[in-house]
């Protein structure tokens, strides 16, 4: 199948302006204070975010104020009855917003664990926010409390404009979530279950069959889209699970750990697919474990630890403060060890030595990006022969030292997450 | 790839017809997967049957002198019982749902929360129509025959699949809170069990003791069996086993019944599926 970009409607237009003094919409800052610094703003009476998200010339989410007709509609969410739907924009009105998903404060505790401890990010509409974290850092929790099937027990979440506390159905029906465990009916075939997801979004019998076909299509699994999903692979599983939450195109998507437990090409092949949906306009928010992966799908990325965030910035940013690339070595005679030393200690970032991280591995910490290529030389030059030789990212843990000086324990099983978020 | 992400695709309109709409989609799901797996249907087919044979030729000699005139008596006891019975299906079927992950999709949608309990009854009342007619026809088979007319049985057949539906709630809930599916099973049967056999299911109540006669009048499910055989029998039969025909007052009960189920059990089972995640 081939993507038409012509298909793409153009984004609506924005509210702007003259609708400022709506109390969803807020204002959007023009003029000098667009420019404006926090430190220039001390005394003008604006907060702190308003100033980020007019430097960054963002729409911000104002506060709601209680109502009694907003109380009302908290009592009637909570039994969700689904037969009213909260309109709060004028029929008329085609709303964008600028930032797709905004978490502000979120906390959430269960029995034992402070699973999330304030934590506040923002995902700009288009782009995606890495959520990189160990396990049970509460990467699943926010997710789950941003895709309302949890309630925060404090903090805020603006999700496509609307309070996930209290228009839940509104977020709804704007967002897509695939969860760590692929959620979709095993005893059903692939297409049963897409067709499923599309008349439970109101599709017609028809529509909702063709939608099915179109994303079994995209993603592969039209060969096997009349078995049972029980019959599927764990990468197949995630496919149909990710179309699921496609098939109503949301305007945001939430990838809880979509390549845990896939095997390296099929962790590419999801990447490819992550990096499609982008294409389209769709806003991502993905939590994940590994640096690598953050790296080549997000804009930004936060990390979280206990619950709380100790670090916002792009990857490239927090490569540059976590410092260092490794050049591992794998000589195929271990006799020539004492050369092989010396040529890591001379391209190794000055005043760190040779690690051994495991018996006849080499590895030197790099920061200059000619590293490799003069380590490939020097080798080639002594005639030293070299059975595995890789540039790596800093790793998780590396991430995680740098930022909080402590060591992580090593990652238990994925059980864990599951426990706390349940 | 035509599709794009800002583009909304053509849908139905929001409407108060959702739930229902929804309802149908999900019990069109469990009946697909009945249809998949019989076997799960063995509950209502094959053990009724076996109910039904073994207790007319243990008890019916020794509790009304002969296995004919035992079965008024039993076919009735048996639709009762196994409706309470079949109930267990449903809990575990939502616990299944829950541990696999399926219940994550249903709340991330823009449906009501209530719309995937209510399917899963929806698809259940196959079952306790299969349920009905299998032991009325293994009743048929060993002599039973229907005393009054046609009216009077579908009203019948009506109050037990409404009583099986409110019914359903209770175990819902169970599967809804335990932690596993063997869980759920043990808890909804701990409780059918006296539920079933403390009623005048098997036997008239007279023999019990006093304390277990008040309960055993009490319980629901002899106001449905009463009712079942005020409606169905032959009036001229005992008392115990037709009322004398007088459907009026155990029906009004069993009636009361259901909605106490419904009050109690379908707001505590919809908070439980709220918070269960």
């Amino acid at each position: 199948m081939t993507r038409n970009d012509a298909d793409i409607p153009p984004p609506h237009p924005e509210v702007r302006g003259e609708s400022g003094d709506h109390p969803l919409i807020g204002s959007t800052v023009h003029g000098p204070l667009a420019h404006m610094d926090h430190e220039d703003a001390v005394g003008t009476g604006l907060d702190k975010r308003t100033l980020t998200a007019a430097r960054l010339g963002l729409h911000t989410m104002p506060a709601h104020e209680p109502t009694l007709a907003s109380a009302a509609v908290t009592v009637w969410n909570t039994f969700d009855f689904g037969a009213v739907r909260v309109r709060p924009f004028p029929y008329f009105m085609k709303v964008t917003h600028d930032i797709a998903v905004e978490a502000e404060g979120l906390v959430k505790s269960f029995k034992k664990t402070k699973a999330l401890q304030g934590v506040s990010f923002q995902v700009p509409r288009g782009k995606v926010l890495g959520v990189l974290g160990p396990n049970g850092a509460g990467k699943t929790t926010a997710v789950r409390i941003l895709a309302t099937l949890l309630r925060a027990d404090a903090g805020r979440a603006i999700v496509a404009g609307h309070d996930v506390a209290r228009y839940p159905a509104e977020v709804r029906k704007r967002v897509g979530l695939t969860g760590q465990y692929a959620s979709i009916d095993e005893e059903l075939t692939g297409r049963e279950n897409l067709r499923m997801i599309g008349e439970l979004l109101n599709m017609r019998v028809s529509v909702a069959a063709a939608r099915a076909k179109e994303l079994l299509e995209w993603f592969d699994l039209t060969d096997a889209a009349d078995r049972s999903a029980k019959t599927y692979s764990g990468g197949m599983r995630r496919r149909l699970d990710l179309a699921a939450s496609l098939t109503g195109h949301p305007e945001i998507v939430f990838l809880d750990e979509p390549t845990t437990g896939l095997d390296p090409a099929k962790r590419e092949d999801m990447w490819d697919v992550v990096r499609d949906i982008v294409s389209t306009g769709t806003s991502v928010l993905l939590t994940t474990q590994y640096l690598e992966e953050a790296d080549a799908l997000a804009d930004d990325i936060v990390v979280i630890n206990y619950g709380e965030v100790i670090a916002h910035d792009t990857a490239e940013n927090l490569k540059r403060i976590t410092g260092t690339q490794t050049l591992r070595v794998r000589p195929a005679d271990l006799s020539r060890e004492g050369q092989v030393r010396d040529i890591l200690l001379g391209v190794g970032t000055p005043g760190t030595s040779v690690d051994t991280p495991r018996p006849g591995d080499f590895a030197v910490p790099v920061t200059d990006h000619r590293a490799l290529a003069r380590a490939v030389a020097a080798l080639e030059a002594n005639d030293i022969e070299v059975t595995e030789m890789s540039l790596m990212l800093p790793s998780l843990d590396e991430v995680f030292f740098t930022l909080t000086g402590e060591r992580q324990k090593p990652p238990a099983s994925t059980e864990e997450t599951e426990e706390v978020a349940s | 790839m035509t599709a794009s992400a800002t583009h909304r695709v053509e849908t139905l309109p929001n409407g108060p017809l959702d739930l229902i709409r929804h309802s149908w989609v999900l019990a069109k799901r469990s009946l697909v997967k009945t249809w998949r797996t019989p076997e799960v249907l063995v509950d209502v087919t094959l053990s009724p049957i076996m109910f039904a044979l073994l207790f007319t030729y243990i008890f019916g000699g020794a509790i009304a002198g002969s296995t004919s005139d035992y079965l008024p008596l039993l076919i009735t006891g048996l639709i009762g019982q196994n409706i309470a019975f079949a109930s267990v299906g449903i809990g575990i079927q939502l616990n299944a749902d829950i541990e696999k992950g399926i219940f994550d999709r249903f709340k991330s949608l823009p449906i009501s929360r209530i719309a995937p309990l209510f399917g899963a009854a929806l698809g259940d009342i196959v079952r306790y129509v299969l349920l009905i007619a299998i032991m009325l026809g293994t009743g048929y088979a060993l002599g039973y025959r229907l005393g009054t007319d046609v009216w009077r049985f579908l009203a019948g057949v009506a109050l037990a699949m409404l009583f099986a539906l409110c019914l359903a709630w209770a175990p819902m809930l169970v599967g809804l809170l335990a932690r596993n599916e063997r869980a759920v099973q043990g808890i909804v049967f701990m409780t059918l069990f006296p539920l079933t056999f403390a009623s005048n299911a098997f036997v008239p109540t007279e023999s019990m003791p006093g304390w277990l006669k008040a309960f055993a009048d009490g319980n629901p499910l002899s106001h449905l069996i009463q009712a079942l055989r005020a409606l169905w029998n032959d009036p001229s039969l005992p008392e115990a086993m037709s009322n004398n025909g007088h459907w009026q007052t155990p029906v009004a009960w069993t009636l009361g019944w259901c909605a106490i189920f419904v009050v109690v059990f379908a707001p505590l089972a919809i908070r439980a599926y709220n918070r269960r995640s």
